[in-house]
């Protein structure tokens, strides 16, 4: 078994132990005792973009499917053992990876690990409650339906990445969703669902020796396979677009940005750092602009969001319908200036300190740590708990601005947006 | 319009004021409920002082500024309109309306496109005079740093000093909702494309003896994965994706509720099974076995809540200005152990009784 601690990570990150056991498994382990409660996930590096047209939405269809039961333990059982341990349990699925999740008492993570292995080792996907629960998530694309937000995302996402991986729906479509069959489900959970393509997280209040014990002997059964690669995202062939959706609503929603770098690059600090000067808060410079002065939108946001291969730089606003052309006009007219009005000391002052204090705040429960690491873990990405802090501390002026060279200056810009039909 | 308390003071502007904020990395919030308004503050221990100062300031010395008022009153007819595109906001909203009669209750905390497009700073003003006043205020800090040194300080930002004439304003009457006498069922046409349900149930407030009881029913009926509303609603028969039921902790009195988003088509079979689930526990003792699991549900919900600083700041303030002890949320799980299974049946028959306010929104 090989073992790495994270000797140099900032707290409360300092001391996690990350195990990689003979099978090829991923585990991490961070005791914190300061509340008595524990979060157990499983991050699985799979989610929209191994799917193929014909089975889109699997990957969220499992992820529905997979506390269904077990070879031992028959539909409702699994629910009911962790809510009778005062536990709560749920699963996300995202364009890359999906993430099981149980936040429960410690006297309760015995169970809550003992169940996550029993899931992940044997399912069982009982055809009734797949039918039953094929009409829970058509129900769930119809409340997406509703939403604007949730419309803006998926359009924009599937223009700024139109024709790749990245541009799936991850919730499927009716069709798909209505198509989906148990040996679908088999097939794509085997395929998967292998020990190189699991992380395994637990942080709270543990005793890592034990914990790493009971994990080792859970997981070992589960047999190393070599998974198929994973699809390339390759952004060469794609062109900037627009998309405007009209639906019967009262305000209009935005989005704008490019596809750029991914979590890799050496430059992604930088770039993340730039987003928040920029609309990462009520003082950054696009809100205060766009907002305060010139009242063209009344919610705004940019975000870097960063994937494995690619990454995602956007804003995201809020505005009245008339003033739409306005506040997309004057997003593109910011940006264009930068050059000529460039980033401030005192901009990037207070962007390092919002960022740093929300790092604090989001590690402050085992959830938030144990999703930190999950999710950078599973992407091959851990360096960046070490890492992460000092790299921002260290930020210029100058290297944002030269992000902004690099990245953003001279690009065309993919915009959807959202608006109410006349 | 609470949050104009955050767009400047007396002594800084608002973009002055989001600056000094954010270049500590510290969080100053402003909301108003039905029940209370708060101003909360969180930062990292080094900068806490620094940002109590600003909090107190946002509190005690807000500005008001004209413009400042105009740009909010317009952020907040925008926002007015666009809970037209939220479901469960439009099912709410009409539920209170029609439950709480002509208790406040009824009245959504954003106010409404007329009484929004009439606020000015004069009427803020006023407002912040009769509600800013430390009777029945609590102020709760949860940190690690001592307390002793901090007191001074405290003193001087939230003492006595800070409040010189608020003592002969009265607070403002509490009364006990007029719920309606027979049930009321409202049929409405929304562009959405889900259907939705909600229906309520008139419940007492956070002083009753029967709270606490009524707090177990709840998440019996609707407060998990394994309660028997989503066990049988979206488990068994597929019909939600959303369902549950909430049991709001409320000063002058609340209400059960469940509700559920489903297709159009299934209302009839949804509305079938809820009075089935709600007749069921009116005339069938809940086992020994469910009833503790429940307990330990509530219990683990209790402790993952209370994690954080600001968790546990929170729930001190909340249940002191709900008018119980700070530390009422360990007397909370005792008496949520001390429910019977005799407790719970009572307490279904009782209210599940009474007459009800059903709200149902068929697509347009």
């Amino acid at each position: 078994m090989k073992k790495q601690t994270l000797t140099h990570a900032p707290p409360p990150f300092t001391g996690t132990e990350v195990y990689t056991l003979p099978n090829g498994l991923t585990v991490i382990l961070k005791e914190d005792h300061t509340a008595p409660v524990v979060s157990l996930h499983i991050w699985a590096r799979c989610g929209a973009i191994d799917e193929n047209p014909r089975i889109y939405g699997i990957s969220h269809g499992l992820e529905h499917m997979v506390f269904k039961g077990t070879t031992t333990r028959p539909t409702g059982e699994i629910t009911r053992l962790i809510e009778s341990n005062g536990g709560l349990m749920n699963a996300a699925t995202q364009l890359e990876t999906t993430h099981y999740y149980i936040d429960i008492p410690s006297y309760g993570a015995d169970t809550a690990i003992d169940i996550l292995a029993d899931t992940i080792l044997n399912p069982t996907f009982p055809q009734d409650e797949l039918e039953r629960e094929r009409l829970v998530i058509l129900e769930e694309i119809h409340r997406r339906d509703d939403s604007p937000d949730a419309t803006l995302w998926d359009e924009f996402s599937a223009t700024v990445f139109k024709n790749t991986p990245y541009g799936i729906k991850v919730i499927g479509n009716e069709k798909t969703v209505s198509a989906m069959s148990r040996e679908d489900l088999f097939t794509y959970f085997r395929t998967h669902y292998v020990p190189s393509k699991l992380n395994v997280v637990v942080v709270g209040d543990i005793n890592k020796t034990k914990m790493l014990k009971r994990i080792s002997t859970l997981f070992a059964p589960l047999k190393e396979k070599t998974p198929p690669p994973t699809p390339i995202v390759d952004l060469s062939a794609i062109k900037p677009g627009r998309v405007s959706l009209k639906k019967p609503i009262q305000l209009a929603y935005v989005a704008m940005g490019l596809a750029t770098i991914g979590l890799g690059h050496e430059d992604v600090i930088a770039l993340d750092m730039l987003a928040d000067v920029l609309g990462g808060g009520n003082s950054s410079r696009l809100y205060q602009k766009l907002r305060e002065t010139d009242k063209s939108v009344l919610s705004l946001s940019c975000d870097y969001l960063g994937f494995q291969q690619k990454g995602l730089f956007a804003f995201f606003a809020e505005t009245r319908p008339d003033k739409l052309e306005t506040a997309v006009k004057s997003l593109e007219v910011e940006l264009a200036a930068l050059p000529q009005n460039p980033i401030r000391p005192d901009e990037l002052k207070r962007a390092k300190a919002r960022v740093k204090s929300d790092w604090l705040y989001g590690a402050e429960t085992p959830h938030g740590q144990a999703s930190s690491l999950g999710s950078l873990s599973v992407l091959g990405q851990i360096h960046h708990i070490s890492t992460y802090l000092k790299r921002v501390d260290a930020l210029s002026v100058d290297d944002l601005m030269a992000a902004y060279a690099s990245h953003i200056a001279g690009k065309k810009f993919s915009l959807a947006t959202v608006e109410p039909k006349s | 319009m609470w949050s104009l308390l955050l767009k400047g003071t007396t002594a800084r502007s608002s973009k002055q004021l989001a600056e000094d904020i954010e270049s500590i990395g510290a969080h100053i919030g402003a909301m108003a409920t039905q029940d209370y308004s708060q101003v909360s503050c969180h930062s990292i221990s080094d900068y806490f002082t620094e940002a109590l100062r600003m909090m107190s300031e946002v509190l005690f010395h807000p500005a008001y500024v004209p413009t400042e008022v105009e740009k909010e009153r317009a952020v907040l007819l925008a926002a007015i309109q666009a809970k037209k595109e939220n479901i469960f906001t439009v099912a709410s909203e009409e539920l209170n309306r029609h439950l709480y009669g002509d208790h406040p209750y009824a009245q959504p905390t954003s106010g409404t496109d007329e009484t929004a497009s009439k606020l000015n700073p004069g009427d803020l003003h006023r407002w912040h005079d009769h509600v800013v006043i430390p009777k029945g205020g609590v102020l709760s800090i949860t940190t690690n740093l001592t307390f002793k040194p901090l007191m001074k300080e405290l003193n001087n930002l939230f003492g006595p000093a800070l409040w010189p004439d608020t003592q002969a304003r009265k607070k403002l009457p509490s009364k006990t909702p007029d719920y309606p006498k027979t049930s009321v069922s409202i049929e409405r046409k929304d562009p959405f494309e889900q259907a939705f349900l909600m229906e309520a149930f008139p419940a007492p407030n956070v002083k009753s003896k029967d709270f606490v009881t009524l707090k177990v029913l709840t998440t019996l009926l609707g407060g998990g994965m394994s309660s028997r509303l989503f066990q049988a609603l979206r488990e068994k028969e597929g019909l939600a994706y959303d369902v549950g039921a909430f049991f709001p902790s409320r000063k002058d009195g609340s209400a059960f509720v469940v509700y559920l988003g489903l297709q159009a088509a299934r209302m009839e079979q949804a509305k079938k099974r809820i009075r089935e689930l709600l007749s069921d526990i009116q005339s069938e003792k809940v086992s020994e076995t469910e009833l503790a699991q429940v307990k330990s549900y509530i219990k683990g919900s209790f402790i993952l809540d209370n994690q954080t600083n600001s968790q546990r700041s929170y729930y001190l303030g909340w249940w002191h200005v709900l008018g119980l002890d700070a530390s009422y949320g360990q007397v909370y799980l005792k008496k949520i152990g001390d429910v019977s299974v005799k407790d719970i049946q009572r307490a279904a028959k009782k209210y599940f009784s009474h007459p009800s306010v059903t709200v149902e929104i068929q697509p347009k």
